[in-house]
């Protein structure tokens, strides 16, 4: 075992405290069952973590927060500040745990979308396949984003991202522009 | 979706298993009857929509994926990818939680167990290929053991969440879900859990499932209610609104009769000019009767105008009277709902339903009757007096008029989403002012004033942009719908012109195919609105019904115990609650609290405290167990009776729009100055009231602006005294004041609790150590209960920890810590 200087005396981060999860030190594996390992050179290894956005929305590729899976109300190990920065293998354990945690899809084509009784019916082509849901016809469930784009909510509080309008085809940005004035 | 085979209210499982799966089922060898429980879930384990089945045999969990030919699948972890542990990393002797050697826990045979298509010891991959012949294939992801479930688990994840399972004392995820699933799989975990323990356990079926959908279609529903606004149908909306005119029938029916009578009026006109013109003016067959002809048209058209008047003034009545009748009715409903409601649902949308929807109601009674049955009867009665003045030149003379319809209908279908852009685009305009200027002291102290007028320059250009695109279509419309109005004219010009000249029809009869003509463009254009006015009101009348139909979930008891001599007994018998059935906040606690006791609930934040003052409030119901009032089950006393002898003195202190002895006597309007003075004196704030310019008389304004907070909680604690309930809940009613103000306040409280029994919710364990007896509560379960002094001799006491790390104040970090003043 070679002799490492330890940076953190305590597995997980004090009240108050933010640490920042060197890329070059962290290793992730999936144990036996699937389980996402993450190993930090030199200072801890926990058997299973739990990874979450904290931007999900707005910065999906920063600010990750690493939590313990087994350990009572999941206390934060530490943040990987941005996912680009991780070895190849790494990151792509760290996407595929990430794109089974955070259930919010982008939506590529509006194949259909309807006003009905307060409500607006959709039917979406999304990047996790085709979805039809429900949301209410108001601006309450639409949040606007600073790149053009939007987040919708629907009646289940499911979240659909909507890229930049301009990117997406003519009949989408008619059928937005008319139902959600985007 | 769950299906329950034992007393499944959703039929067999057979019933409720796609037949695709079924027959993979029984390629499998796997027996119906076998299974216990199925489940679905609408996402794959990569986070893909995608439909996938748990089927929970007596002894096994199967996870069973749809997969469609030609699918993408996303490629399984490549083993070798997967680097060991880092050998050089240290491992604690005395490893940190969540860190320990693997527990023993069930090994599992995967020699037969494709698991995920991943055999660990070879790193082979394995996928099945589809049937070419089958649409779609079912492939079994997973099976694992049934004890795997004892510790079945739910967590929330963004916008979803996973059921997860224990393997070798690691909690695995077995599924993904999205976010309308949620509560059907909290539900489900109660029960495999159950089930893998061996015992039965009841499900709580609530119609407070979030995101609940229509059974029959499948649409969306608004929390809390089963009506399906779709499957109602705008038939029966409409008949429940006609329902509600009942009540003015008689007046509506003379509006009506008045109505018909000016549209047989009003086609009178034309006709007596087409004797003009035939009779007097170009033959002068009858010069004597010029003046009569022009005296009656002189006397229709003021006969019509007096009629439109009476009829005007008696429909806005009645629209007034049925909206005020309505806006009674469903304030009334709302204020009889119960607190539940009020905590799933904004306040915003609610005044929304009272004041916007009631008046577009308004609207609907005149447009019903001046904006569809009015003009449809005028169409109809004019096309037939064209028809009977000649047939011929009606069919040329009405053949742009389907155009101008359709060109009429398309045109507000276009607007009206312009429209609505607009009022939202206002409504953001008008909600950002709101926040800005309302937190101009914030706005101010970080020095934002550029970055919020460069927001509100967004907005505002956002409002002119909306504006301009109904303004435009409006600038196109009037003149396209005039030409075309203008054809017709020609038409009758062209076609009506040359019989003239053959002889074949008068010069009257032409002319009064253009008075004719000029009448039906109005009914015409506000005909091609029937649509667009209907739906409006159609949906604003659903919304009303829909809080009108939605029942009190604290239902009132139908032989009401006399409470009678109130003592002021409270007790929790095996109480469990949950805000969210299957989510409990308290778990089976039991407690009693004599009168006049005063007996304080500590605990961490979520424990628990606030849902016992509100079960005790008879805000909540509990899902089990009982709430008693001096032996009494709450649920059998009437809510006047209850809210009599219960008093409640809230954190966050609500003072109403009002002078403030308005405020105090709140709770007992027949109050008189002197109670008033009395009760205010008791609450320490008779001072700084009299000294206030118009004393007791002061307005105050919305949640109390012009009070301090501790001004505020006095006049709170005077409403309470004033009130003099035999029971008392203080819900951390000093946590947010200072200390001059608290000191204050519980010179106060100490006043208002004597003879009384209280029960005081705080976080400041100082402000308990007057308390009779302690209630510790920890995660929803009663921990520990007694005196502070016996609490604190309980070695590792939850009470006495929290009462440790409060007395202590940290210098700074690590330098060590010492007790505060």
């Amino acid at each position: 075992m070679s002799s490492t200087t330890r940076i953190w005396q305590e597995p997980f981060a004090a009240e108050g405290e933010f640490r920042e999860l060197p890329p070059q030190k962290t290793t992730l594996t999936l144990s036996r069952g699937h389980c996402l390992r993450l190993t930090l050179e030199g200072e801890f290894s926990f058997r299973s973590v739990r990874l979450m956005r904290c931007f999900p929305i707005s910065d999906p590729e920063r600010h990750i927060s690493v939590r313990c899976a087994l350990t009572e109300n999941n206390p934060e190990i530490g943040m990987i500040r941005d996912l680009r920065k991780l070895r190849p293998a790494d990151r792509r354990l760290a996407e595929q745990h990430l794109t089974g945690s955070c259930l919010v899809p982008s939506i590529s084509e509006v194949r259909a979308l309807r006003r009905d009784f307060g409500y607006l019916y959709w039917k979406a082509e999304t990047d996790r396949g085709e979805r039809e849901f429900a949301t209410k016809d108001s601006q309450d469930g639409v949040t606007k984003l600073p790149d053009g784009g939007a987040v919708v909510t629907d009646t289940d509080e499911c979240r659909y991202r909507i890229p930049a309008v301009q990117t997406m085809s003519r009949a989408t940005r008619s059928l937005l522009a008319r139902y959600l004035f985007l | 979706m769950i299906a329950h085979v034992s007393d499944s209210p959703f039929g067999d499982v057979r019933e409720r298993l796609p037949d695709s799966l079924l027959k993979k089922l029984d390629a499998d060898g796997q027996a119906i009857g076998e299974i216990r429980e199925a489940a679905a879930s609408d996402l794959k384990p990569d986070g893909r929509y995608g439909e996938e089945w748990l089927l929970v045999t007596g002894s096994q969990l199967l996870v069973y994926s749809m997969e469609e030919p030609g699918a993408r699948r996303e490629p399984l972890p490549d083993p070798s990818e997967c680097l060991e542990p880092d050998p050089t990393a240290r491992q604690e002797r005395e490893p940190a939680p969540g860190m320990e050697d693997d527990l023993c826990g069930e090994e599992l045979d995967l020699a037969d167990d494709p698991g995920d298509g991943w055999l660990p010891e070879s790193g082979m991959a394995m996928v099945e290929l589809p049937d070419p012949d089958e649409k779609v294939t079912w492939r079994l992801r997973r099976r694992l053991p049934l004890s795997t479930a004892a510790r079945a688990g739910t967590n929330t994840l963004t916008c979803g969440g996973e059921l997860t399972v224990e393997v070798g004392g690691l909690p695995q995820r077995l599924m993904l879900f999205s976010a309308a699933l949620f509560d059907e799989f909290v539900a489900l975990r109660v029960r495999i859990a159950a089930l893998a323990q061996g015992r039965e356990t009841e499900l709580e079926e609530d119609g407070r499932v979030r995101g609940s959908r229509c059974r029959d279609c499948g649409r969306a529903l608004e929390p809390g209610t089963e009506e399906c606004p779709h499957c109602t149908g705008r038939g029966r909306v409409l008949f429940r609104l006609v329902r509600l005119a009942m009540p003015y029938r008689a007046r509506l029916g003379v509006i009506l009769g008045l109505l018909l009578l000016g549209v047989g009026i009003g086609l009178v006109p034309p006709f007596l000019v087409r004797t003009l013109i035939d009779r007097v003016l170009t033959s002068g067959e009858r010069p004597d009767w010029l003046l009569p002809l022009v005296l009656s048209i002189f006397v229709l058209q003021g006969t019509r105008a007096v009629i439109n008047m009476v009829h005007g003034r008696l429909a806005v009545g009645v629209g007034s009277r049925l909206t005020t009748d309505l806006r009674r009715r469903l304030f009334a409903h709302l204020t009889g709902l119960s607190v539940s409601f009020f905590d799933r649902t904004q306040v915003g949308r609610l005044m929304t339903r009272v004041a916007q929807d009631t008046e577009e109601l308004h609207v609907f009674i005149g447009q019903a009757l001046r904006g569809f049955l009015v003009p449809g009867v005028m169409a109809v009665g004019i096309t037939a007096m064209l028809f009977w003045l000649n047939p011929v030149l009606a069919v040329y003379v009405l053949l742009p008029i389907p155009l101008v319809a359709v060109a009429t209908y398309f045109f507000y279908r276009s607007i009206a989403p312009r429209h609505q852009r607009y009022y939202k685009t206002r409504s953001r305009i008008n909600a950002f002012l709101n926040t800005c200027l309302s937190g101009i002291r914030v706005v101010k102290a970080f020095g934002q004033e550029p970055r919020e007028q460069t927001r509100f320059a967004e907005h505002n250009e956002g409002l002119r942009s909306a504006r301009m695109a109904v303004d435009q279509v409006w600038a196109v419309f009037f003149p396209g719908v005039l030409l075309a109005f203008q054809s017709s004219v020609l038409l009758v010009w062209y076609f009506g012109g040359s019989r003239v000249l053959a002889g074949e029809v008068s010069l009257g009869t032409m002319m009064a195919f253009l008075g004719y003509l000029g009448m039906l463009h109005g009914p015409v254009s506000v005909l091609s609105q029937v649509g667009q006015w209907l739906t409006r009101s159609l949906t604003s009348a659903q919304r009303i019904f829909e809080m009108l139909d939605r029942k009190p979930e604290i239902v009132e008891p139908e032989s009401p115990k006399d409470v009678g001599n109130f003592r002021g007994e409270i007790e929790f018998r095996n109480v469990t609650f949950g805000y969210v059935p299957n989510q409990p906040v308290l778990r089976d606690v039991s407690f009693r609290v004599r009168p006049g006791e005063v007996v304080g609930v500590v605990g961490r934040s979520g424990a628990g405290k606030t849902t016992l003052a509100g079960l005790t409030a008879r805000f909540y119901d509990p899902q089990k167990g009982q709430v008693l009032l001096d032996g009494r089950d709450a649920r059998t006393i009437s809510s006047a009776d209850l809210r009599r002898h219960v008093g409640l003195v809230l954190q966050s202190p609500f003072i109403f729009r009002g002078t403030i002895a308005e405020n105090i006597a709140y709770g007992k309007p027949g109050a008189n100055r002197q109670e008033v003075l009395r009760a205010a004196t008791a609450a320490d704030c008779h001072e700084f009231v009299s000294n206030m310019p118009l004393g007791y008389d002061s307005e105050v304004g919305e949640r109390g602006a012009g009070l301090s907070g501790g001004e505020k909680q006095r006049v709170s604690i005077g409403r309470a005294i004033l009130h003099d309930p035999q029971v008392l809940i203080l819900d951390e009613a000093t946590s947010s004041l200072d200390t001059e103000a608290e000191r204050l306040i519980h010179e106060a409280l100490a006043r208002l609790v004597k003879g009384r029994t209280t029960m005081i919710i705080a976080h400041r364990l100082s402000t308990l150590r007057g308390c009779d007896r302690i209630l510790v509560m920890d995660r929803g379960r009663l921990a520990e209960s007694g005196t502070h002094e016996s609490l604190m001799r309980m070695p590792g006491g939850i009470y006495r920890g929290l009462v440790e790390s409060q007395d202590r104040v940290p210098l700074k970090s690590g330098a060590g810590t010492v007790p505060a003043a």
